[in-house]
């Protein structure tokens, strides 16, 4: 099988700091990757390596089945950075001008392109604007099109949705989306969570430099913290005991219990609270989610 | 709360530490630079400061005696075709020979900025009546610098107003000594006439003396004819008197009251012409210069925003993703070189274009010069602007850089201050900087009409310049490359 792209044994030290460590993935055509990770953990420089942008100490990076050298040709990729990396003093219309040139888009396609990602990218009412005067969620937008508008075969986003309002961040997603559907394989980082559930094909987990877990959103689930569902209850106050198979939460007045039976547990819960005595503020029944895992995995510590 | 608004800034401006030079170090050193130039560096006042040469056409003994004053003076260099510079130490008559040159030889190096002053005496001068033309001295003098002529010239008219005095009282002794001892020969019955030494007895006449022999006898001694030379004035008439009244006339001379009165240097004093040799032909030449200067400081100041821009691409990480494109490093810095080189060419010819327009500066009499000195110079500053941006790791810091540097060289390259008001130390320490050679080009061009061939050393050294920094700065770059 062909991949799109292919990563394997990436290791980089900055010094006797390790900031990668033996990563491997494999992205298929048309797939959608997600890297997760705490900050720190080696998202962005994983994706800079792909780039060529960081020289690996070892590994290699294979893009279309061929092997890329630190500074060989890597124009099927498209790359979007965390920045809004556009020329505020340029149009929007100019700004994909000027990036489809760098990335060898001739000049005859180039008005055919550039008119494309405008309507891609929704931006085509503002195209002669100035990029500077558009908002937060218009500036990734074209931040996107920017990188795609040389129709690459492997995309890499860093965090395409950071500061946007929930419409700019549905419509960025609406726009991977398209892309994966055209064949592009995309790798993304991002925190947001739900939508890598709903969207991602693939999920890396990374920590320390180390990929830590990957797979499918259900193999992750069920290799980290299992499909049972979990009972939470929030009580009035502190309970005087805690029942059997239920665990109390740090701020002294949440229980959870694991519902491995389904609705049997669920009832022989409910009846153990009961004999608690106290009165039950809140109860929900939660699914196992990626926040889950992704704690499960990493951990709560802050990281910065 | 006050206290806390001012806190902050205090803070602000300490943990900037290119503000804080900005603030505090960059008027100091604008103070020291400015107090070398105008302060105990100014040009004339430093010694072999100005160079000069002078065309003796007289061959007399006061154009022999004014070469030697001017030898002798410790602010000029006399140039020789010898080439050696005679200074202070010269004082023979075969130095005083070797010290003239033909005028031609002058004009020479007045035109490759060998001299910027020839002092030229021309023949007669000693006997000359004093508004006739070989009574006056001619300077021929490169006046883009305006402070020398002025200098030479009043050493001049000191040197030749002293030397003719000397005269005057040579004269009237060695005329006051005959006489008395014709007035003691046994065969002349003629009366003293005058007594430099004024004695009581022999008072003195008004009018021309013995009138009685000149109305109707030739003159029977030699002596007997005027004692002043044709150029002498006694100083109080507008006329010149009665210039054999010798008495009246070494009195008003030689007396502390004449002498105070400013007598002295009216005695003689010599009428020095100063001749614009490049400029007299053209129209405002002066103001091409000014051009230039202005021109190659704010040359800089945008190439060195033009550098800033890369910095702005990569603080805001466009510089990464045009590297990750097929633009790569090499051609992203060599767009940013030529588009700074177009800037640069296209805000000369506009800034000349202007001065044509309204300062009727000779733009297009000049137009290959121009176009290889605009060239060479753009091409160098847009060097030292990507070394400048490659050089510092944020804006704040390039802006300090830069400030520092750009208003540094032109300050002692001539942008601001020409360089001829310097000192000849603070002048070599121009040439350290690109302005410096750059206005010499623009000068040669356009104020000593120079052929193209002329500009090899300035095109050599900002070629040099921006080969130099141009590569440092590819190799600075190199951080951009690769992690």
């Amino acid at each position: 099988m062909t991949f799109a792209l292919r990563v394997s044994g990436a290791s980089k030290s900055y010094g006797s700091r390790a900031v990668l460590r033996d990563v491997s993935l494999d992205l298929p055509q048309g797939q959608l990757l997600t890297l997760l990770g705490p900050n720190g953990a080696g998202k962005t420089t994983l994706i800079r390596s792909i780039c060529g942008r960081v020289r690996l100490d070892q590994g290699e990076i294979e893009l279309l089945g061929r092997k890329l050298s630190p500074s060989g040709d890597r124009s099927p990729l498209g790359f979007v950075p965390q920045d809004f990396a556009i020329y505020p003093d340029l149009t929007a219309r100019q700004n994909l001008e000027v990036f489809g040139r760098f990335h060898g888009v001739t000049r005859r396609r180039l008005r055919y392109e550039v008119d494309e990602a405008l309507a891609w990218s929704l931006l085509i009412d503002r195209a002669d604007d100035l990029a500077g005067d558009f908002s937060g969620g218009m500036k990734r937008r074209l931040n996107i099109a920017c990188g795609v508008l040389h129709h690459p075969a492997v995309v890499l986003l860093d965090e395409p949705t950071v500061g946007v309002d929930p419409q700019s961040r549905e419509r960025i997603f609406e726009m991977l989306d398209e892309l994966r559907a055209r064949g592009t394989a995309i790798i993304l980082t991002t925190h947001q969570l739900d939508e890598v559930e709903r969207r991602c094909d693939q999920i890396v987990v990374i920590d320390s430099g180390r990929i830590v877990a990957a797979g499918t959103l259900d193999q992750l689930i069920d290799a980290t913290v299992g499909r049972d569902q979990e009972l939470v209850v929030t009580l009035d106050r502190h309970p005087l005991r805690v029942p059997a198979h239920f665990a109390l939460e740090a701020d002294g007045i949440t229980l959870t219990r694991r519902l491995s039976q389904g609705v049997r547990d669920l009832s022989l819960a409910i009846a153990e609270v009961q004999l608690l005595g106290c009165r039950v503020e809140q109860l929900s029944v939660k699914t196992p989610t990626l926040q889950a895992v992704f704690l499960k995995l990493t951990g709560k510590e802050l990281r910065e | 709360m006050t206290f806390t608004v001012i806190r902050v800034q205090l803070l602000k401006l300490w943990n900037s530490k290119p503000q804080l030079l900005l603030t505090f170090f960059v008027p100091v050193l604008f103070f020291s630079i400015f107090a070398l130039i105008f302060g105990k560096g100014l040009k004339g006042s430093a010694p072999g400061s100005l160079k000069i040469a002078i065309v003796d056409e007289d061959q007399t003994d006061l154009s022999r005696a004014v070469i030697a004053d001017l030898a002798q003076d410790e602010a000029l260099v006399v140039r020789t075709i010898g080439g050696a510079k005679i200074g202070s130490e010269a004082s023979s008559d075969d130095k005083e020979a070797e010290q003239t040159v033909p005028l031609e030889q002058a004009e020479e190096w007045i035109r490759s900025a060998g001299i910027v002053v020839a002092v030229q005496i021309p023949a007669g001068f000693e006997a000359a009546e004093d508004d006739a033309p070989e009574g006056r001295v001619r300077l021929l003098a490169d006046l883009s610098d305006q402070i020398a002529p002025r200098l030479v010239a009043a050493e001049v008219q000191r040197s030749v107003g002293r030397h003719r005095v000397e005269a005057v009282i040579a004269r009237a002794r060695a005329a006051a000594i005959l006489r008395r001892l014709l007035a003691r020969s046994p065969r002349d019955d003629q009366p003293v006439r005058d007594d430099a030494n004024g004695d009581a007895s022999n008072t003195p006449q008004s009018g021309p003396p013995n009138e009685s022999e000149s109305a109707g006898s030739p003159p029977q001694s030699p002596f007997d004819g005027p004692v002043f030379p044709p150029w002498y004035v006694v100083p109080g008439q507008s006329t010149g008197g009665d210039a054999n009244d010798l008495t009246t006339a070494l009195g008003s001379v030689v007396s502390p009251e004449a002498e105070q009165a400013g007598a002295v240097s009216q005695v003689g004093e010599a009428q020095v012409d100063t001749i614009d040799f490049f400029g007299g032909s053209k129209q405002n030449p002066i103001v091409a210069m000014y051009a230039a200067g202005i021109a190659v400081m704010f040359l800089l100041f945008s190439a060195n925003n033009a550098g800033e821009a890369l910095l702005i691409e990569q603080e805001t990480g466009t510089l990464e993703r045009m590297l990750t494109s097929r633009l790569g490093l090499n051609r992203m810095m060599l767009g940013k070189w030529l588009w700074m080189l177009l800037l640069g060419t296209t805000q000369t010819t506009v800034m000349f274009l202007w001065a044509q327009a309204v300062f009727q500066v000779d733009l297009w009499g000049h137009l290959e010069g121009f176009a290889v000195m605009t060239l060479a110079t753009s091409a160098a500053s847009a060097s030292f602007a990507l070394f400048l941006a490659t050089l510092c790791r944020t804006r704040s810091q390039l802006q300090a850089v830069s400030v520092v540097l750009i208003l540094s060289m032109s300050a002692l390259g001539g942008s601001m201050v020409p360089r001829y008001v310097m000192s000849d130390e603070l002048q070599s320490v121009g040439l350290a900087t690109f302005n410096a050679w750059a206005l010499d080009g623009f000068n040669k061009v356009f104020w000593r009409d120079l052929p193209i061939s002329s500009l090899g050393p300035q095109v050599g050294v900002l070629a040099g310049v921006t080969l130099i920094l141009g590569l440092t700065a590819r190799l600075l770059a190199r951080r951009w490359e690769q992690d």
